[in-house]
């Protein structure tokens, strides 16, 4: 006979206001905050009816920092370095976003150079991102090498952008109205040699992996996310575009000059993790295309404007700065009151959105495709709970 | 009197297989994380000792110091008695497996029945220690290996079940002596299917990916033995090597010519089959993600059972032709 | 944002946008409005961005912000409410990724949203209400000083710190001031894309 305490059975107040007291023939089972799959401190109750989930829901918080706080206390240059902790994969993207919305404010000219300079190593970091996801998730959906593959190939990647952001993984490169430090000839010809190192991998990750007829039946038909539930739940990026909507920032509202390289958005009709994936697989050949463009197209002339105000004090009003994100669109919207901290700093992090379609999605499904559907969505929780 | 060599010689043979067995551990705890570590384009261990050969030993140093932690609330005797159970069956399993032409722990006429029944209490413990653990995790893994212990064991069963309507025996040794040095001599040439049906079955039956629902980390933490520390886990661990040494051995003897071989017969032919087999299982490990729970079942009640049924009547015909 | 759709919007909720930006449309709703503007552009298949809110002197600004799978250019929602009744109708009827950004807002500022079917918090510690980013008097700016833009329809005089009876009815026009200025001269070329529908 197991005996439990009264403290036990009840659970915290999350538990609680799931569901109070034992029931009948169901489980509620706690995923995480510390679970193998939950890539973070994600926490998740379930009602288990067997192996089969009839409710769901995401606990969020356990990593929040409270950015947007932190945003409204600190002046805008000292605001920078929290954008590369906000996602710690796609960090360049929320630098991206931030100094977007500033640049917006300030009126600030970026020098072509510059923009270039953004558009590699943005997407270099890309690749790095989707590469971790693409280890992690076979790592939940139970195959142990593809994640050393991935980050071994990550590991080069971040090798280069160490060269001139002088960080691995919580970058803060791009300043206000530029870049912190220009391109070396060590990066540039280490990033084409990458180029082709990669394009000589992605082959092989195809017939090792997405291939195998254990992954396909895994995700085939898994967490089926139609349009009008994207659309409801706000859900950007490789997810949006696996359930066959093109929209990527970088082609619909071109920022920066996406508009100058010749790319192609994957999409895939499917709805499904298999579409996701395969969106992601075919992404990271696109950002190598766009490197190798940008590397190649790459002008001459300085990274940073040529004047900048000493204090950084834009004038009042408003900005929304939006990039496409590895995991989706990344906003920040910025309100000034004329000082040098902002008044107000909003973060709209993809991964929200995402994640938040998740109780909708796992009504009625096995406990192991619900992993499959967490890894395909593709999250990062620091950039969930900010 | 003369009933004593007997036990003597049984005697004799488990202190050799206990020692078999740790020697076995020792090497398959070194071997897979070796093998797994060149397949993911890394050394594998390599600081403890020539080529990491130490590791295990202080793999097994710290798991043996580790405190024993049972859960409040976990049932004391079920608790601690499942890992027990678990790895002490596994000396009976070798005894009747012939290494050598000579090298037997115990000549016994129902050898294959009893690897096939002792082996069934493995899926005993693996319940006990999910059910007594009190977490939510552990009776999930249980509930899984209980369903897919019982669904693999028919379909192994018919498969070895074949290879003993050829021969009309269920002696492992004269098995053995029924099949020739040479590869074409062997039964898996004569029973290709029962082979195939019986390789998976055994995989799936020592929880090992793409089978290793039980302990499938992502979905449920550790599976039975999430509350376990210790040498308690280190039990469960060295129980599963052991079984996949068993099922590799009982493979060997049924399949592959057990001792037989080209040029001199003996063990060493019998331990080189082995170890390929294991190898292979080590290679799927590292190779294939994890199937799913209903996809698991379905190829057994879909595709391995019928075909064992049928390979199973085919053997019939032909053998009573 | 395509005209025809602004005015499709306009005729949903009663205040106006007059002026498009960059593709950008602003509407300034008061509370009662909100819902029917938000069906109304969910039948133009726009998702839901985000929520959020914003603290002013003269009540709570919550920004919705929607954009389009196709369409550039966002659309964005302004409501005003007070300080005193920190009330609004919820959104998650309609779009449901609402329901998360809704409850930030509740952690954060303690805004309630009627016929929210969960607002419990959502990122910080359930026992306490912290509401970390409400300001304290002294550190409120006002609303119409940023965003001249907006104007309150009653009390013109004195829109500064008047924020006990006036504020439900807070309705504006017209876009922010400078959306996308800056951003027009570093990225040229997308401009026509962006803007063609809506620079009457």
């Amino acid at each position: 006979m197991l005996h439990y305490a009264q403290e036990q059975l009840q659970g915290d107040y999350y538990t609680r206001a799931f569901q109070a007291g034992a029931q009948e023939d169901t489980l509620i089972l706690n995923m995480g905050p510390q679970h193998p799959s939950t890539h973070g401190v994600l926490r998740i109750i379930l009602e288990l009816h067997g192996e089969y989930i009839l409710r769901a829901e995401p606990v969020l918080g356990y990593v929040h920092r409270m950015q947007e706080k932190m945003g409204e206390v600190k002046t805008y240059p000292q605001y920078l370095p929290n954008m590369g902790r906000v996602d710690y994969l796609h960090a360049l993207a929320w630098n991206w976003a931030y100094v977007l919305a500033v640049e917006e404010l300030l009126q600030l000219e970026v020098p072509e150079r510059a923009e270039y300079i953004r558009v590699i190593t943005c997407e270099l970091n890309r690749i790095t991102s989707h590469l971790l996801w693409w280890g992690a998730y076979l790592l939940d959906l139970g195959a142990f090498t593809p994640i050393m593959y991935g980050f071994a190939d990550r590991e080069r990647a971040m090798d280069l952008l160490q060269i001139i952001t002088g960080s691995r993984l919580t970058y803060c490169y791009y300043s206000f109205g530029g870049v912190t430090a220009d391109l070396t000839p060590q990066f540039i010809d280490g990033t084409k040699e990458f180029c082709k190192y990669l394009r000589t991998r992605l082959p092989m990750y195809k017939d090792l992996v997405t291939d195998n007829m254990i992954l396909r039946h895994r995700v085939d038909d898994i967490g089926i996310i139609p349009v009008d539930m994207a659309r409801r739940y706000g859900v950007t990026g490789p997810n949006l575009r696996g359930s066959g909507v093109e929209h990527d920032l970088r082609r619909n509202t071109p920022y920066s000059i996406y508009d100058r390289f010749d790319f192609e958005i994957p999409a895939y009709e499917e709805c499904d993790a298999l579409a996701r994936y395969l969106v992601r697989m075919d992404e990271m050949e696109e950002s190598l295309s766009i490197i190798e463009q940008a590397i190649d197209s790459l002008p001459e002339g300085p990274v940073t404007p040529p004047k900048m105000p000493k204090v950084i004090k834009p004038p009042k009003g408003e900005a929304y700065g939006a990039v496409e994100g590895a995991r989706g669109v990344i906003g920040i919207h910025v309100i000034s009151d004329g000082t040098a901290t902002p008044y107000r700093i909003k973060l709209r992090s993809p991964s929200f959105s995402n994640l938040s379609l998740f109780a909708e999605v796992s009504e009625g499904i096995l406990l192991a495709d619900a992993v499959s559907i967490l890894g395909s969505l593709d999250l990062v929780i620091p950039e969930i709970d900010r | 009197m003369n009933i004593a060599p007997e036990l003597i010689h049984i005697a004799v043979a488990l202190a050799a297989i206990a020692a078999f067995i740790g020697l076995n551990g020792l090497v398959l705890v070194w071997l897979e994380r070796k093998v797994a570590g060149h397949i993911q384009r890394r050394p594998g261990p390599y600081e403890v000792g020539p080529w990491g050969l130490l590791q295990p030993v202080a793999d097994a140093v710290k798991l043996v110091g580790k405190q024993l932690v049972r859960p409040k609330v976990a049932d004391p005797w079920l608790y601690w008695s499942a890992p027990l159970l678990s790895f002490t069956p596994v000396f009976l399993l070798f005894l009747t497996i012939p290494f050598g032409p000579r090298l037997i722990g115990m000549e016994f006429n129902l050898g294959l029945l009893l690897i096939l029944a002792f082996s069934g209490l493995n899926v005993l413990a693996l319940c006990l220690a999910g059910w007594s653990s009190a977490n939510k995790y552990s009776l999930l893994g249980a509930a899984r290996a209980v369903a897919q212990s019982i669904a693999y064991e028919i379909p192994l069963l018919l498969a070895v079940l074949a290879i003993a309507f050829q021969f009309g025996t269920l002696n492992l040794s004269t098995i053995v002596h029924h099949q020739g040095p040479m590869p074409w001599q062997w039964n898996v040439m004569t029973q290709p299917l029962a082979f195939i049906i019986y390789f998976i079955c055994a995989v799936a039956e020592t929880n090992r990916a793409p089978f290793d629902l039980p302990e499938a980390e992502s979905e449920l933490t550790a599976g039975f033995h999430t509350e376990y520390s210790g040498m308690a886990f280190g039990l469960f661990f060295l129980a599963e090597y052991a079984y996949i040494i068993v099922i590799s051995c009982v493979a060997t003897v049924l399949f592959l010519g057990g001792w037989h071989g080209p040029g001199a017969p003996g063990f060493w032919w019998f331990l080189l089959k082995v170890y390929a087999l294991i190898m292979v299982i080590i290679w799927l490990r590292w190779t294939y993600p994890r199937v799913r729970f209903d996809q698991l079942l379905n190829i057994n009640w879909k595709w391995l059972l019928p075909l064992a049924l049928v390979n199973l009547l085919l053997t019939l015909i032909f053998v009573k032709m | 944002m395509k005209q025809s759709w602004v005015d499709e919007l306009n005729a949903a909720g009663a205040p106006k946008c007059t002026e498009v930006q960059k593709g950008v449309a602003c509407f300034c709703l008061e509370p009662e409005n909100l819902l029917p503007s938000v069906r109304k552009i969910l039948d133009l298949e726009y998702y839901l961005q985000d929520v959020s809110a914003a603290d002013f002197q003269e009540g709570y600004l919550l920004t919705y912000h929607f954009a389009h799978f196709e369409e550039p250019g966002q659309a964005v929602f302004r409501v005003l409410i007070s300080h005193e009744e920190p009330q609004i109708p919820s959104i998650s009827s309609l779009y449901q990724g609402a329901i998360w950004h809704e409850q930030e807002c509740n952690d954060f500022y303690g805004i309630v949203f009627t016929d929210h079917p969960d607002l419990k918090p959502l990122l910080l510690v359930p026992e306490e209400n912290l509401y970390p980013l409400r300001k304290d008097t002294q550190s409120q700016k006002s609303f119409l000083d940023i965003f001249p833009g907006c104007k309150l329809v009653e009390a013109p005089p004195a829109p500064e710190g008047e924020e006990s009876s006036g504020d439900q009815e807070t309705a504006g026009e017209e876009t922010p001031k400078k959306k996308g200025t800056g951003k027009a001269k570093a990225r040229k070329g997308d401009d026509e894309t962006a803007q063609e529908p809506g620079q009457a």
